[in-house]
């Protein structure tokens, strides 16, 4: 496995552990019981995600890891209209847009 | 019962952006000191003492964090917090020396005003 392919799967799997903190948190927020259960959910994926975080670290610059992280704002946002039903306006589908040609730009520099 | 805050307590965000830019700079000096390889740069990096203290600063930080939210709307406050994003690039540019080409500059300005706009609400 070339190191290329490894940070790429790397950005992702700390992409799906931001997202999935953020998940609970929503959830945390929106229902009434439970709160406890899914803040220590949140909190218990991001440890496990840390160690993947320090390992893309090691590979890359943070500035580079940074900004590519940011793209979680984007699949919560994804995440926020087809699991919880949120409206997404023209406004955030241009931001959404906007995130993703950023990190696209990035994602092929890192090729 | 909404709330209407407009004005943000400066002070409260001042500090979580601080904390944050914090915790990630304590977390690259930890890389920077575990020049190891393999399992052996996991075991280097808990015996440095930047890894703990980014790891402190995780939960005093959402402490600050619920304390803004109280006061602040999140469709201000989110966007305005992730100005951490590229203040963490600018940092790293000058402070930890890393190679920063043009497609990360012009894409972290995308994707912070990007990130500005996805939450951003009059």
């Amino acid at each position: 496995m070339t190191d290329n392919i490894l940070v790429m799967i790397l950005i992702c799997i700390c992409i799906l552990v931001e997202t999935g903190e953020h998940f609970f948190y929503s959830l945390a927020g929106k229902l009434d019981r439970k709160k406890v259960l899914f803040i220590a959910s949140a909190a218990t994926i991001h440890l496990m995600g840390l160690g993947v975080w320090y390992g893309l670290l090691k590979l890359i610059p943070i500035g580079v890891a940074m900004p590519m992280m940011s793209l979680s704002y984007v699949t919560v946002a994804l995440l926020g209209k087809f699991f919880f039903k949120e409206t997404i306006n023209s406004q955030r589908w241009i931001a959404i847009f906007l995130i993703s040609a950023g990190a696209a730009l990035i994602w092929g520099d890192i090729r | 019962m909404k709330k209407k805050n407009i004005s943000l307590p400066l002070g409260i965000f001042i500090l979580i952006v601080v904390f944050d830019i914090l915790t990630y700079c304590f977390q690259k000096i930890a890389v920077i000191n575990s020049s190891e390889s393999g399992i052996a740069f996991y075991t280097a990096l808990i015996s440095t003492p930047w890894f703990w203290l980014a790891l402190i600063l995780g939960p005093i930080q959402l402490y600050f964090w619920i304390k803004l939210l109280s006061k602040s709307d999140l469709s201000l406050a989110y966007p305005i917090t992730s100005i951490s994003t590229p203040i963490i690039v600018i940092l790293a540019y000058f402070l930890f020396k890393e190679n920063l080409n043009w497609q990360v500059w012009l894409g972290s300005a995308l994707i912070s005003s990007g990130i500005f706009m996805l939450n951003y609400k009059e």
